[in-house]
């Protein structure tokens, strides 16, 4: 008798113990809570760089809208609805209510802001300042790194006169689900990228120890592209130069194995940022499409990037050149662009010899060793010059399309872009509204926030 | 007669009530061993001693009887025997916490008592449950062997659907399928809230209580054998009306003209090509001449893969079940042994199931009003499958073998077909120093397997002591451990390790291979999990009557934990004749081919665990006044860890109040009209749980490929407005027999409230709040669903003379409707579905059935056309992004909302037969019909596809569209989802025959043998649709369960 009202009352006990109905239930899943946590949450390389199996994380609509390419006819009935409506610049195009192009970048944001949030709360000892810096630095980067690829896409060109009545992004700086997004024009949606970036700088290293991880480097090269997309020369070359003085290290192609399928090994030398186009497209993938046979010809025969990029398959051309070292794009950040970019800042600021320096610097690794020579003079051939090397060089990196939204605005650069199909041309005119492509019918009726206009 | 002075000569008639003789009953001489049988016709004589004895008759099918004999007043005695009542009788129910009298229950509960329960054999319990008590539904549409059930409906949308199942008092955590049926006793099913609050959290889908077999106090030793045979054919693989080899044959060469193959044939990856279109390349090459070509060809039309299939990869399936029972009790001490062996072959070769099965049972009073208890229960069992290699199996291209393979070539090997390369590179890659590349589907099911060894431990334990008269302490204790372990084999010579080797292979700048990352050789997946379980529930009991008055209340805690440990791991290059693997480098990224795509070894070694821990407290009490008027009422308060909730929301209370009426004891009820008649009515809630979310953001930790360092993922956001699902129901019943059991049964009407319910909000993806397609979605509480149903349970006694008639009937009605879901997408193309996925639409089953108007073809070209917003279209884009709802028809509910079945039993001396009709009603399915998309992307042909539209005028005879100009999936959805296609699923079906004959006694003495014989999946009687498909297996791989055919023997002495 006792001994039942003794194991009865030891019941009692160890069921009022409130730890003991406090454990967690699954060994892997748990809290975020510590600096290692919000670092693995930014090392999470699917959803912050994009990996082949999570689909990529840069938009490729406008790899997909741009003149790289053109569709082979024989494989039009492999082309979703969707995607012939991307290609042909339709009206209406999306049969799928959500895109992953506007999704998954803003699931990385949700990702750094998460982190933003929790290093918020943890004051840095000595000993952990540089971590906390990095992982700060870090979600900062990335989170600039995403409203400037969405912005490339669903937002009009920037034009400074215009950018603060422009509609462009949500600017999403809270991981609440609760906070209904609303359209920020184009000079709060730039400002904030700016402002993200300047203050990541200072909190990151020089360089990654993994090219997956944000960096000074990236962060300087990517402020770099901002300020070349709103037209600011003088910051964005001086951006590029802070850059390349951290790293600067291009792959001389002369020395690059031909033979392989893929030639270039990936996270390769040049790589400062490794991001991955989003791949869940058939317009990126040969033989459904060839190279545009213009871009082709563009290139002379000394040039190495003729070979290395590209198969020539009984006049369809496949793009080898990716430097995912799979049909994948890669589209983070190398230093080839830098030096193209220097080079047009210097080539728009009037300093002639150092715009030719940079090029020559990137083309001399290009060419077949000692055929690269130019004998340009005058600015404006220059510059020409630069911007068909741009397009040569960034072939399929998705930085085509903002270099048209950008270009168009000058009359001495704009072109209409054409597609042939089924015996009809389309047209997509320099400043039309179709330049900002739709948002996906899932956000509008989510959020209410206005439609693009086509 | 003479009679000596202390011996004399009784005689005797046995017989029924109505006259008829029974032979061979056993009369039985209470206090000594003697016992005789009766004669031919019913007479017995036997000389006895003594002034006062006691006859105990006793005869299958009839309620013993004793006789008191006293020689002096009477040596002949004619005893009429009564038949065993099938109505129901004054029995006790199992809540799993208490075992009520019948009469003092208020709740819904239905019973399936042993003999009910052994009508035919079965190697799993649940299975045994359907036809046998309303409200359970089985949905077989997957075509599992193991399919879903539910009871009353369905109480949720995401979060776990099967209802508990307690075996003897205790949550049974292991595979409900290894429980061994011979060992039950019956079965309990508590539908209402009265019956199954007292589970809280755990019993929103209903509770099913198993009790096992026990020995009973001053029970002789009892033993019992049983044993059976099934039998059961080949599947039916032309259930589904395939495409014609001939008619596939010409829709590849329109392809080939058309240019479709020249992708594959060019293709980076080195897609396979069929032995038609290699033909046809080979006649455009000029390699063949057309004749050539032609003749090859059309020596394929003949061949249909499907008999191959029938022939080389099925076989009949025999399933053996061996049991063997002890039990028996003294006035202290009562016990139960047994064992069993099962073993089931598939009708998949090499595919079977063996089950070991060891039980006992013992109880003991050691001391006046102490009752010791303990129980051992011990399951092995080994299953080995393979489904490799299958008709269903697709490449790695999502494409189905081609129909006209061959699996067996004339000189009696496995052939080869084409499968994920093509023929050319696989010739190539052999001479480069390339493993094999070649698919060989019978080979590769022979050389892959998967098993799966189970050993399921129970110990239990218990004490109860009777502190006062009425008063008990009760505390019981059990303890399971489950090791489950898996080993699938991917032989060296399989197809699947071939094929890894080979892609991983290195090669030079000539493409001969190098190296070899991963070893030749076979590939070992081990999975094991450990489960322990322990639970301890300390009870007390007070049961007493106080003159008119009586109060039975029960009142405890239990506290249960559960851990799963699982670890995995995969061995390379394992050489089966020494158990040797080799370490590989899992760190590189080795350039794959064909894919050309620089990829790691696949790692899967891993170690996690599960760990759940539940507390709780709850008390029952039920008062009874004048044994008429019961009134109950319980509450339950559940704790768990759930991960990351906030204490306060833990708990969750739940409750039931009830009360019922024995009206054939009042006075006013005339005399005689009923045996029994019980008013009831209840309500409570009982509760669901889902462990998927959290109120907290949660994480998960992996290793990224790209830099081999840790990361972590969001698993779920941060949800703190996170509370449980609760399901209220209100249930009114009446439980009744009229005399002579003409008429008995149940009647129940209930309404289920299900509110809180889990579903996944579409949300703004700009959140970042997003599944892996990009759609916008939260898991969070957002649902409610209301229920409504009758469920009857009825029997009679149609003929009860020397021939016997019996029909039970079962009817059970349950309709379910979503009241509350948020779902804000409009587009309405997410609503079509074959009615197997879940699209919750308020004022809709669950599972519904909607569809676009169809509108017939399009007379023009064969193009299918359905109304938008009120006008025959054929803008497939533009239907596919339609909100307005007015475009959709709504056919119905997806799954029977009228079910049941009657079983008609007949009894003649000592025969038996019995038949099981049962019925679905109210509902609908989709009929295949041709897809083009999926026949030209997957090989998937349906046989209608020859009546598709050819030529203007077409459109007046059919409403299968025409072979399109161009594929566009979006026009072959537009005709599947369109109501055209939709089919009533009505349906009535003769599941068994049963057929027992029980060898009387004055063959071979004290010992019982029946020997029976079965049928199962007889087929349909009738149904509603013109295809004649059986609604119940409706996808276009499913096949329908084979008939069988069995026998069966129990012997008992």
């Amino acid at each position: 008798m006792k001994k039942i009202y003794l194991i009865g009352f030891l019941l009692i006990v160890i069921s009022c113990k409130k730890d003991w109905i406090n454990v967690k239930s699954q060994q892997s899943l748990f809290i975020a809570q510590n600096l290692d946590d919000y670092q693995a949450l930014l090392d999470n390389t699917d959803i912050l760089n994009g990996s082949n199996s999570a689909g990529g994380i840069v938009p490729a609509l406008g790899q997909l809208s741009c003149d790289d390419y053109f569709e082979n006819e024989p494989y039009w009935q492999y082309v979703q609805i969707q995607e012939r409506n991307i290609y042909l610049w339709n009206k209406d195009f999306y049969t799928n209510p959500t895109v992953p192009d506007w999704s998954y970048p803003y699931r990385a944001i949700y990702y750094a802001n998460q982190a933003l949030e929790g290093v918020s709360d943890i004051t840095p000892d000595t000993k952990t300042k540089n971590q906390w810096n990095q992982v700060k630095g870090s979600a900062l980067f990335f989170r600039a790194f995403c409203h400037f690829q969405l912005a490339q896409i669903f937002a009009p060109a920037y034009e400074s006169s215009a950018s603060n009545t422009q509609l462009s992004i949500p600017l999403k700086l809270s991981s609440d689900p609760n906070i209904v997004s609303v359209r920020s024009s184009n000079s709060e949606v730039y400002a904030q990228i700016i402002k993200d970036l300047n203050e990541s700088v200072p909190l990151l290293p020089d360089l990654p120890t993994v090219k997956t991880r944000p960096s000074k480097a990236s962060a300087l090269a990517l402020l770099s592209k901002v300020y070349l997309t709103t037209n600011d020369f003088s910051n964005a070359k001086t951006s590029a130069e802070a850059s390349l003085k951290i790293y600067s290290k291009l792959i001389d192609y002369n020395a690059v194995d031909g033979t392989a399928a893929y030639p270039f090994p990936p996270l390769n030398d040049e790589i400062i940022l490794e991001a991955l186009m989003i791949n869940r497209y058939t317009l990126l993938i040969y033989p459904v499409i060839s190279v545009d046979t213009t871009l082709y010809n563009m290139y002379e025969e000394t040039d190495l990037r003729k070979t290395l990029f590209f198969n020539n398959i009984n006049g369809t051309i496949q793009f080898r050149g990716s430097y995912e070292s799979t049909y994948n794009c890669f589209a983070g950040i190398a230093t080839d662009e830098l030096y193209l970019t220097l080079a047009e800042c210097d080539a728009r600021l009037g300093d002639i010899s150092s715009a030719k320096r940079n090029l020559d610097v990137l083309l001399s690794k290009r060419y077949v060793t000692g055929t690269y020579k130019d004998n340009i003079t005058d600015n404006d051939t220059l510059l020409r010059k630069i911007i068909d090397e741009r397009r040569k060089e960034l072939v399929f990196r998705g930085t085509r399309w903002h270099d048209l939204k950008r270009l168009n605005l000058d009359p001495k650069f704009a072109k209409s872009i054409f597609r042939q199909q089924a015996g009809t041309t389309y047209e997509l005119k320099p400043g039309s509204i179709r330049y900002t492509l739709p948002i996906p019918q899932s956000v509008i009726d989510a959020s209410g926030i206005p439609q693009n206009d086509r | 007669m003479a009679q000596s002075a202390d011996q004399y000569l009784i005689t005797g008639t046995i017989m029924s009530a109505d006259n008829t003789p029974l032979s061979g009953a056993t009369i039985k001489i209470l206090n000594s061993n003697r016992s005789i049988l009766s004669d031919a016709s019913g007479h017995f004589s036997i000389m006895l001693k003594g002034l006062r004895n006691q006859m105990s008759i006793s005869y299958i099918g009839y309620e013993n009887k004793v006789v008191y004999v006293n020689s002096l007043r009477e040596n002949k005695y004619n005893i009429i025997l009564s038949p065993v009542k099938t109505q129901l009788k004054e029995v006790e129910v199992s809540t799993g916490y208490q075992t009520l009298s019948v009469n003092h229950s208020t709740g819904s509960i239905s019973t399936v008592e042993n003999k009910l329960f052994n009508r035919k054999p079965s190697s799993d319990v649940i299975s045994r449950l359907e036809n046998l008590t309303p409200s359970i539904q089985f949905d077989r549409r997957a075509g599992d062997d193991n399919p879903s059930f539910s009871i009353r409906g369905v109480s949720t949308i995401y979060a776990n659907t099967q209802p508990l199942i307690v075996l003897d008092n205790f949550p049974f955590d292991g595979d409900i399928n290894s429980i061994n049926p011979n060992d039950v006793e019956s079965i309990n099913i508590l539908k209402d809230a009265a019956a199954a609050a007292i589970w809280g959290v755990r019993a929103g889908n209903g509770v099913i209580v198993i009790n096992t077999k026990k020995g009973y106090k001053g029970q002789a030793l009892k033993m019992d054998f049983a044993s059976n045979l099934t039998l059961g054919e080949k599947p039916n693989l032309f259930y589904t009306p395939g495409m014609s080899t001939s008619d596939f044959i010409d829709v590849e060469k329109k392809l080939f003209e058309s240019g479709y193959y020249n992708y594959d044939e060019n293709s980076l990856t080195k897609n396979a090509l069929t032995p038609v279109v290699e033909l046809l390349i080979k006649g455009r090459d000029g390699i063949l001449t057309p004749q050539q070509v032609n003749s090859s060809i059309d020596s394929l039309r003949t061949k249909d893969v499907r008999n191959d299939y029938e022939k080389y990869y099925y076989r009949k399936s025999i399933y053996q079940q061996y049991h063997l029972n002890l039990s028996g009790g003294t006035q202290n001490l009562t016990y139960y042994v047994s064992g069993g062996y099962d073993r089931n072959a598939y009708n998949i070769k090499n595919n079977d199931y063996t089950r070991y099965t060891l039980k006992s049972a013992i109880t003991l009073n050691p001391i006046r009003n102490l009752t010791l208890s303990a129980g051992i229960q011990i399951l092995s069992t080994d299953a080995n499958n393979t489904t490799n290699g299958s008709y269903s199996a697709t490449s790695g291209f999502q494409k189905l073998i081609y129909p006209y393979a061959q699996l067996k070539n004339d000189n009696g090997s496995w052939n080869n077909i084409n499968w994920d390369y093509n023929t050319t590179f696989i010739n190539a890659a052999i001479s480069n120093g390339y493993q094999d590349w070649t698919y060989n589907p019978i080979q590769n099911m022979l050389a892959n397997s998967i098993s799966n060894k189970n050993i399921d431990n129970l110990i239990k334990f218990g004490i109860k002591y009777n502190i006062l008269k009425g008063l008990s302490v009760d505390i019981k204790y059990q303890n399971q451990k489950i090791s489950m372990r898996q080993k699938a084999v991917q032989d060296e010579s399989s197809y699947s390790a071939r094929n890894l080797v080979n892609q991983y292979a290195q090669v030079d700048a000539s493409g001969k291979v190098i190296s070899t990352p991963i070893p030749p050789g076979g590939i070992i997946d081990h999975s094991n999990n450990d489960l322990t379980s322990k639970t301890v529930r300390a009870q007390l009991n007070f049961d007493k009557s106080f003159g008119i008055h009586y109060l039975n209340i029960i009142g405890g805690f239990e506290v249960k934990e559960e851990k799963t440990e699982m670890t995995k791991n995969k061995l390379y290059g394992y050489a089966d004749k020494d158990g040797s693997s080799y370490g590989v480098d899992y760190i590189t990224q080795f350039l794959t081919t064909p894919m050309n795509i620089y990829l790691k070894i696949p790692f899967m070694d891993q170690s996690n665990y599960l760990l759940d821990r539940y507390k709780s407290f709850y008390a029952n009490g039920a008062y009874t006044l004048q044994e008429k008027y019961t009134f109950s009422v319980s509450g339950r308060i559940d704790e768990s860890n759930l991960f990351g909730v906030k204490t306060n929301q833990k708990s969750v209370p739940l409750w039931h109040i009830a009360g019922s009426w024995l009206l054939s004891k009042e006075d006013f009820i005339p005399h005689g009209l009923f045996q029994m008649l019980k008013l009831r009515a209840s309500f409570g809630y009982n509760g669901n749980v889902d462990k998927r979310t959290s109120a907290f953001t949660i994480v998960s930790s992996g290793v990224s490929d790209i830099t081999n360092l840790k990361y972590l993922k969001i698993e779920s956001p941060a949800n703190p407005q996170l509370r449980w699902e609760k399901i209220g129901i209100l249930d009114f019943g009446v439980d009744f027999s009229l005399s002579k059991s003409r008429l008995f049964g149940s009647i129940d009407y209930y309404i289920k409230n299900a509110k809180d319910l889990m579903g996944y909000a579409i949300i703004d993806p700009t959140t970042g709040i997003i599944n892996g397609g990009g759609t916008g979605t939260f898991y969070r509480n957002l649902a409610s669903m209301k229920g409504k149903g009758i469920d009857l349970d009825l029997g009679s006694n149609v003929l009860d003379k020397k021939f016997k008639w019996i029909i039970n009937g079962l009817f059970s009605y349950n309709s379910t409707e979503v009241t509350k879901y948020e779902n804000p997408t409009a587009n309405i193309s997410n609503r079509l579905n074959d009615g197997r996925s879940i699209s919750p639409i308020v004022g809709k089953p669950l599972n519904a059935i909607f569809s676009y108007k169809w509108a017939g073809l399009d007379p023009q070209n064969g193009n299918p056309q359905v109304y938008l917003d009120g006008k025959i279209s054929s803008d497939y884009v533009l239907i596919s992004k339609s909100t307005n709802t007015d475009n959709l028809v709504y056919s119905g509910p997806a799954l029977p909302t009228i079910f049941g079945s009657v079983r008609n039993t007949f009894l003649y001396k000592e025969f038996s037969l019995s038949t099981t009709i049962s019925y679905k009603f109210g509902y609908y399915f989709r009929t295949p019909s041709i897809s083009y998309n999926d026949l030209i992307t997957q090989r998937i042909g349906v046989a209608d596809y020859s009546k598709r539209w050819q030529k203007p005028g077409d459109e007046k005879i059919t409403n299968v569209p025409s072979f399109p100009a161009n594929n566009d999936p979006l026009r072959d959805f537009t005709y599947q989802l369109s109501d055209v296609l939709v089919r009533k699923g009505d349906h009535i079906r003769l599941s068994d025959i049963v057929l027992s004959y029980d060898i009387p006694p004055t063959v071979i003495k004290t010992v019982k043998i029946q020997v029976g014989l079965f049928a199962n999946n007889l087929g349909l009687i009738w149904c509603a649709n013109k295809e004649k498909r059986d609604p119940d297996y409706i996808g276009y791989f499913t096949l329908p369960q084979p008939k069988s055919f069995g026998l069966n023997l129990k012997i008992s002495y």
